[in-house]
C-alpha cells in the first residue's frame, strides 16, 4: 500500500531524528561531565591509596631486613654477599605502563646512581648490594591477596666510616634502602642507617638500633 | 495543521513529561552544584593531611654520622607546640593547640661535627670534613640559603641559615628572634635540616606553613579549626644526658637524674596523654628562645584534627555542622569536613 504524504510532511521528515540527536548529545555531555568529575576524584583517591600502600610495603621491607640483621653477627658478610635475607622471591621488578622491562641488576644500578648524586666518599664510597627482593605477599603472607607491591632491599656501608673499604663494616653501622614499587610506575623508599648494639640478643647476636629512618619519594 | 484533539494530547503529554522531569532536573542541578564543592572540600582536607603527615612522620630524623648519631629526640625535642623561627615566633613558655613546629635532619649528606668553637653569634660555621662529609665539598656540602641544625649533648639546639661560604667556613644567621642558645664546642653536631611550622591563621581561615626563615605561605584555604594533641612515654625522659660537670634540665652536674617529673597514666595503651599545660610548666631544657619543656621529650605520637569548610557561602547552613555559618537555608548544604589522624614519627619511637 502506498502512503501519500503532503509536501509539508515530506519537508519535516527527519526532524524528529535531529531533535532526538540534539537532546541525546546534551544529556550525554552532561553525563560525561559528571562522570569525568567523579573519575578524576576516583583516580586521585586510588593513587593516594596506592602511594600509602607502597609506603607501608617499604616499611615492611625495612622491618624484614632488620629482622634478618638480628640473625647475622658480622655485617661485613652482609656487605660482601656472604649473608643474605630470607626473602629471595620474585625476581622481576614491575615497571610502569609503557616503560621497558627492568632487571634486578638494573634496579641495583638505579639505587647506586641515585646515591652517587649525593657526592663521593672516595675509597669509602658505599656500594649498594641487593639484599632481599620479592612480592610483599612473599614476605608477609597476611598481605591482601590483591596486593601487587614488589619490594627490594639494598644494603651498603655507612658514610661515616673511614676504613677505606666499602665491603667491610668496621664500626657496626650500615645503611639500608628499602624500596616498594608497583606496576603503576610509582615507588616509595625508606633509607635507614642502623647500628649494632653492645647488648646481645638471646641468640648471642648483637641487637640492632635504628639511627635514622627517612622516607624518600 | 493540527487538530484540536492533537493539540490537547500534545499539551497533556508535555505537562506530564515536564511534571516528571522538573523534580529530576532540580535534584540533579542540586547535586551538580554541590558535588564539585564537596570534592574541593575533601581535596583540601586531604592535601592538609598529606602535608602534615609527611613532615610529622619525618620529625626527629637525625644524623647518621658522629657521636650524636641517632634520633634527635635523644638530644632535644623535635616536635614543639608553638611557632618558631625568625618571624612570628611564640615565647618559649607558650604551648598552642593550633600550631606545631617540626624539626628533622634532611636527607642530604651534609652531616658532620663542629670543628671550631662558636662562642659568638658572629662566628662562622666550620665543620670537620673527615666526619662523614662528601669529598671536595665546602662546609660538608651546605649550600647558601640552606638551613643547618646545631646541637650538643646538653639539650640545646639552634637553627641557622647559611648566608655564604668562604674558604671552608660558612657565614650564618640565627633563625630565631632572640640570642642563640649556646656557645657550641668542637664535636657538636651539625647537619642540614628542615624546620616546618604549621599553624592555623584564624583571621584568614588558612592552614599556613612557615620554614622558620623567610617563607610563610598558606597551604589550605577555608580551614575553620586545627588542633594537635600529643601522646607519649608515660615515663620521664632520660635523654639528653650532658657530660659530667654540666647540668641540664634532666641531670645535675654530677650526672644524677633530677626528680620532679612524674610517671603518667597510660591512656588505654602504652602511651600517656600529654595535655598542653604539661608543655608550659617546665622544667625547661635548652637555652635562649629555643627553650622547651622537658615533657616534650616524651612525645611519641601526634593526633591532628583538621576541619575545613566549603568555600561557597551559599553551600553552608546555620546548624552545628557549620563552624562558620553560611546563607543556605535549603536542602543542598555541605557540612564542614573534619579529618582526624594520628602520626607516630618513626624516629621518635621506642628504641629497638
Amino acid at each position: 500500500m502506498t502512503i501519500l504524504k503532503s509536501e509539508r510532511q515530506r519537508r519535516e521528515e527527519g526532524s524528529a531524528l535531529l531533535v532526538v540527536l540534539l537532546a541525546s548529545s546534551l544529556l550525554a555531555a552532561l553525563g560525561l561531565a559528571l562522570a569525568a568529575l567523579g573519575s578524576v576524584e576516583t583516580v586521585i583517591a586510588s593513587n593516594q591509596r596506592a602511594g600509602s600502600q607502597l609506603a607501608y610495603a617499604a616499611e615492611a621491607a625495612a622491618e624484614g631486613v632488620l629482622a634478618d640483621l638480628l640473625t647475622i653477627p658480622s655485617w661485613s658478610d652482609v656487605l660482601t654477599g656472604l649473608a643474605n635475607s630470607r626473602l629471595h622471591g620474585h625476581a622481576v621488578p614491575p615497571v610502569g605502563p609503557g616503560e621497558p622491562p627492568m632487571t634486578l641488576t638494573q634496579l641495583t644500578a638505579t639505587v647506586q646512581s641515585e646515591f652517587d648524586i649525593l657526592g663521593s666518599w672516595g675509597a669509602n664510597h658505599p656500594r649498594w648490594r641487593l639484599f632481599a627482593h620479592g612480592w610483599l605477599t612473599e614476605l608477609a603472607p597476611m598481605a591482601t591477596a590483591d596486593s601487587d607491591e614488589f619490594i627490594a632491599a639494598f644494603v651498603a656501608d655507612d658514610v661515616g666510616e673511614g676504613d677505606g673499604d666499602p665491603l667491610v663494616d668496621s664500626n657496626g653501622r650500615i645503611q639500608i634502602a628499602a624500596r616498594a614499587m608497583s606496576a603503576r610506575g610509582i615507588h616509595r623508599s625508606i633509607v635507614m642507617t642502623v647500628e649494632q648494639t653492645s647488648s646481645l640478643t638471646s641468640t648471642g647476636v648483637p641487637g640492632v638500633r635504628v639511627l635514622t629512618r627517612k622516607e624518600i619519594r | 495543521m493540527f487538530s484540536l484533539l492533537e493539540m490537547l494530547i500534545a499539551l497533556a503529554l508535555t505537562v506530564v513529561l515536564i511534571g516528571a522531569a522538573v523534580p529530576l532536573v532540580a535534584a540533579n542541578s542540586g547535586v551538580s552544584a554541590t558535588a564539585p564543592e564537596m570534592l574541593d572540600e575533601q581535596q583540601r582536607a586531604r592535601l592538609g593531611m598529606e602535608e602534615l603527615s609527611r613532615d610529622l612522620a619525618m620529625a626527629g630524623a637525625g644524623l647518621s654520622v658522629g657521636a650524636l648519631a641517632g634520633p634527635l629526640v635523644s638530644s632535644f625535642a623535635p616536635v614543639i607546640p608553638r611557632r618558631m623561627g625568625l618571624t612570628g615566633a611564640d615565647a618559649y613558655t607558650v604551648a598552642r593547640p593550633e600550631a606545631v613546629t617540626i624539626i628533622y635532619a634532611s636527607a642530604s649528606p651534609a652531616q658532620s661535627v663542629l670543628m671550631q668553637p662558636m662562642t659568638s653569634p658572629s662566628d662562622a660555621l666550620q665543620v670537620d670534613p673527615a666526619v662523614g662529609c662528601p669529598l671536595g665539598t665546602q662546609v660538608c656540602g651546605l649550600q647558601q640559603g640552606s638551613t643547618a641544625l646545631l646541637f650538643d649533648r646538653s639539650g640545646r639546639f639552634d637553627l641557622v641559615g647559611i648566608l655564604g661560604l668562604t674558604g671552608g667556613a660558612a657565614s650564618i644567621e640565627y633563625r630565631q628572634p632572640g640570642p642563640p642558645a649556646f656557645s657550641y664546642q668542637p664535636g657538636a653536631a651539625v647537619a642540614e635540616a628542615e624546620l616546618h611550622t604549621y599553624y592555623f591563621d584564624a583571621a584568614n581561615l588558612q592552614l599556613r606553613h612557615a620554614d622558620g626563615a623567610h617563607s610563610d605561605v598558606p597551604v589550605v584555604d577555608n580551614v575553620v579549626a586545627l588542633s594537635f594533641e600529643y601522646f607519649g612515654d608515660p615515663y620521664p625522659p632520660t635523654s639528653p644526658k650532658p657530660p659530667l660537670g654540666t647540668a641540664n634540665c634532666l641531670y645535675d652536674a654530677a650526672g644524677a637524674l633530677l626528680g620532679g617529673m612524674s610517671i603518667l597514666p597510660a591512656a588505654g595503651g602504652t602511651l600517656a596523654s600529654l595535655p598542653l599545660a604539661a608543655f608550659a610548666d617546665g622544667p625547661w631544657c635548652g637555652a635562649g628562645s629555643n627553650r622547651y619543656d622537658a615533657d616534650l621529650l616524651r612525645v611519641r605520637m601526634v593526633r591532628v584534627s583538621l576541619r575545613v569548610q566549603v568555600s561557597n557561602v551559599m553551600m553552608r547552613g546555620r546548624s552545628t555542622d557549620f563552624l562558620v555559618p553560611g546563607l543556605n537555608r535549603g536542602p543542598h548544604s555541605i557540612p564542614d569536613y573534619t579529618m582526624r589522624f594520628d602520626v607516630s614519627p618513626a624516629n621518635m619511637g621506642s628504641r629497638r
